[in-house]
């Protein structure tokens, strides 16, 4: 396997440590994100996601343990965070809060012109960026960032991001709050922008369903702690533990679980609505399903 | 017993007016909003809403973003008054700021972010706040307070600053606010959009049992699981009620929700596949229970 983009290892961060209001929010967490893949990290509110993306780019410095972002050490202070954050961009929750520039392009300029970049090369980025959201820039360029729908300005802060041209993408929750058509649009320019070579996502969230989508790996964070990890495959097949910590299962399989439970199909790691399918298909066949046998659930 | 009769007298001495007694719970008529109206860059939010809400009903209002729910939510207790059109709540119209009070103690609203809502520094007096206000006695203050805090499990930690609960406990702390004011509507405005998997459960399977007992519910939601939950769905597009009906009928209809840039529910779409494999399964199922029981009736 080659080398990792993102190690961490025994991370731990107490939030206003030394006095009585501390609060242990990682307790030693160690992972790693590697070339090509999505990694998810769910876990309960207050799990620690939020302050475990923070130190990927360098927002939030380590008190113990190391983040280390290719060669480059983030628990030492002379470390270069742009240089740092050319190569992880994070996305916070809500981001399109924090535009603040008045036009768009000028807005998804500011993160490459804060690293310096020459003029030229920045508008080649805007571009890009622009480009690769769907708000092309000949179009958007100029319209002012306030007259942008909920949806159109969620994706103009992630061409913000997008414009640093980075190696690995940060994701807090970046759909809460779309709609369906938003949601779709926002996860599908995802997979194209990591279809390419030596990108990654780390991607957190409280969309179940959408996570089992994406994600290749999963990691399940509790009370600062890795719970669990491994595959979406594998994590998502571990109902009762995800119950235990209070996390819903993907809509697919609670339906399975549901049916598990009932004694009518045999436990299997079924995740998608494809593979789904087939078992409740062969489910419907045991019996000569007439118009008699199916229950017609009346209006409400 | 004679209270009965007293109440009876007391009626009698205030008799109320006669709309008000065959008047909706809530009636929205031809209701437009513009934002900055007068003011340059005009941003039309509602262009003419009618709509009506009966007590102890339970409505899902969904919509693409930008399609005018959170504005349309606004309006339900006089947050917002209409830019043209009329809002009656119990026949009482919204614009007059004689009924300010009475009107925000008949409908009460919780939004996605509790933070923007809690004011105080202990729990038992944020929940206070809002019927302090009423100019309620003492002893009937304390009841109220008493109670809310129980329906959502909060006895235990009254004194307790609000600071140091956690997201959904504050999600919690917001909704017991709204309820301290005993209002016959509560509007959830995304309500749970923040919260994890069993914070959202808690708040649902609260709001299940006050509607229950009688409250009317009207939630604004993205979640398609959440709307499935309600009798009546209200689809908004671009400020315009695109179309109400019963949840089932609206929310199985695969073409016009797509139309709108909307999902079927989770289940619904494992149902649709279903029947489209094997006509007899019914296609119109809305929730994972509903699902497995027509399941479990085909392998009767």
């Amino acid at each position: 396997m080659s080398a990792p983009l993102i190690a961490v290892r025994g991370l731990e961060y107490t939030y206003r440590p030394g006095t009585p209001f501390a609060t242990a929010a990682l307790r030693g967490i160690s992972f790693a994100v590697y070339p090509g893949e999505v990694v998810g990290i769910i876990g309960p509110t207050g799990s620690g996601k939020s302050t475990l993306l923070q130190h990927l780019d360098g927002l939030l410095r380590p008190q113990a343990g190391t983040v280390r972002v290719g060669d480059l050490d983030l628990a030492d202070r002379a470390t270069d965070l742009r240089a740092v954050r050319t190569r992880v961009a994070l996305l916070f929750q809500n981001p399109e809060d924090q535009l603040f520039e008045q036009y768009v392009a000028d807005d998804v300029a500011y993160g490459p012109l804060q690293l310096g970049l020459p003029r030229d090369e920045v508008r080649a980025r805007v571009r890009r960026a622009m480009a690769a959201v769907g708000l092309p820039a000949e179009v958007y360029g100029d319209r002012l960032t306030q007259g942008l729908s909920g949806g159109e300005r969620r994706r103009a802060a992630l061409a913000g991001v997008l414009a640093l041209e980075p190696q690995v993408l940060v994701l807090d929750e970046p759909t809460v709050g779309l709609d369906p058509r938003g949601r779709h649009e926002l996860i599908a320019l995802l997979q194209d922008w990591r279809c390419q070579a030596d990108r990654a996502i780390v991607w957190a969230s409280h969309a179940m369903d959408e996570v089992a989508l994406l994600a290749d790996r999963v990691v399940v964070l509790d009370e600062g702690r890795v719970a669990l990890e491994g595959t979406a495959r594998e994590v998502f097949g571990r109902d009762a533990a995800l119950a235990a910590l209070g996390l819903e299962a993907p809509a697919v399989r609670q339906v399975l679980g549901a049916l598990v439970q009932a004694g009518l199909l045999p436990p299997s790691d079924a995740l998608t609505v494809e593979e789904a399918v087939p078992l409740l298909e062969s489910l419907v066949g045991q019996s000569d399903l007439g118009e008699t046998a199916v229950p017609t659930v009346s209006a409400s | 017993m004679t209270d009965w009769q007293s109440g009876e007298s007391a009626i009698q001495r205030t008799p109320a007016p006669a709309q008000e007694a065959i008047a909706p719970l809530l009636r929205l008529q031809g209701v437009h909003h513009t934002y900055n109206a007068g003011a340059g860059r005009e941003i039309p939010a509602l262009r003419g809403v009618d709509l009506e809400i009966a007590a102890g009903e339970h409505i899902a209002i969904v919509g693409a973003n930008g399609s005018g729910k959170s504005t349309l939510a606004r309006h339900m207790n006089g947050l917002l008054v209409p830019t043209a059109g009329h809002v009656w709540v119990r026949g009482l119209d919204t614009r007059d700021p004689a009924h300010r009070r009475t009107i925000r103690h008949t409908v009460a609203m919780v939004f996605q972010d509790p933070d923007t809502q809690i004011i105080s520094t202990v729990v038992e007096e944020d929940t206070a706040f809002g019927p302090e206000n009423l100019g309620l006695p003492r002893a009937e203050l304390r009841e109220r307070v008493d109670w809310a805090l129980e329906v959502v499990g909060l006895a235990g930690l009254r004194r307790r600053s609000p600071q140091h609960l956690s997201g959904g406990q504050r999600q919690r702390l917001a909704l017991a606010g709204a309820l301290a004011m005993r209002p016959a509507c509560l509007v959830l405005d995304e309500a749970t959009a923040m919260l994890d998997a069993a914070g959202r459960q808690a708040v649902h399977a609260i709001v299940g049992q006050l509607h229950q007992q009688g409250m009317a519910v009207v939630a604004v939601t993205q979640d398609m699981a959440e709307a499935a939950r309600a009798g009546r769905v209200v689809v908004l597009a671009a400020g315009q009620v695109a179309r109400q009906g019963p949840t089932r009928e609206v929310l199985t209809d695969a073409a016009f929700l797509n139309e709108h840039g909307l999902d079927m529910p989770p289940a619904t779409r494992l149902a649709r596949l279903l029947h489209a494999r094997r006509p007899a399964f019914p296609p119109d199922l809305l929730t994972p229970q509903e699902l497995v029981a027509a399941l479990r009736g085909g392998a009767r």
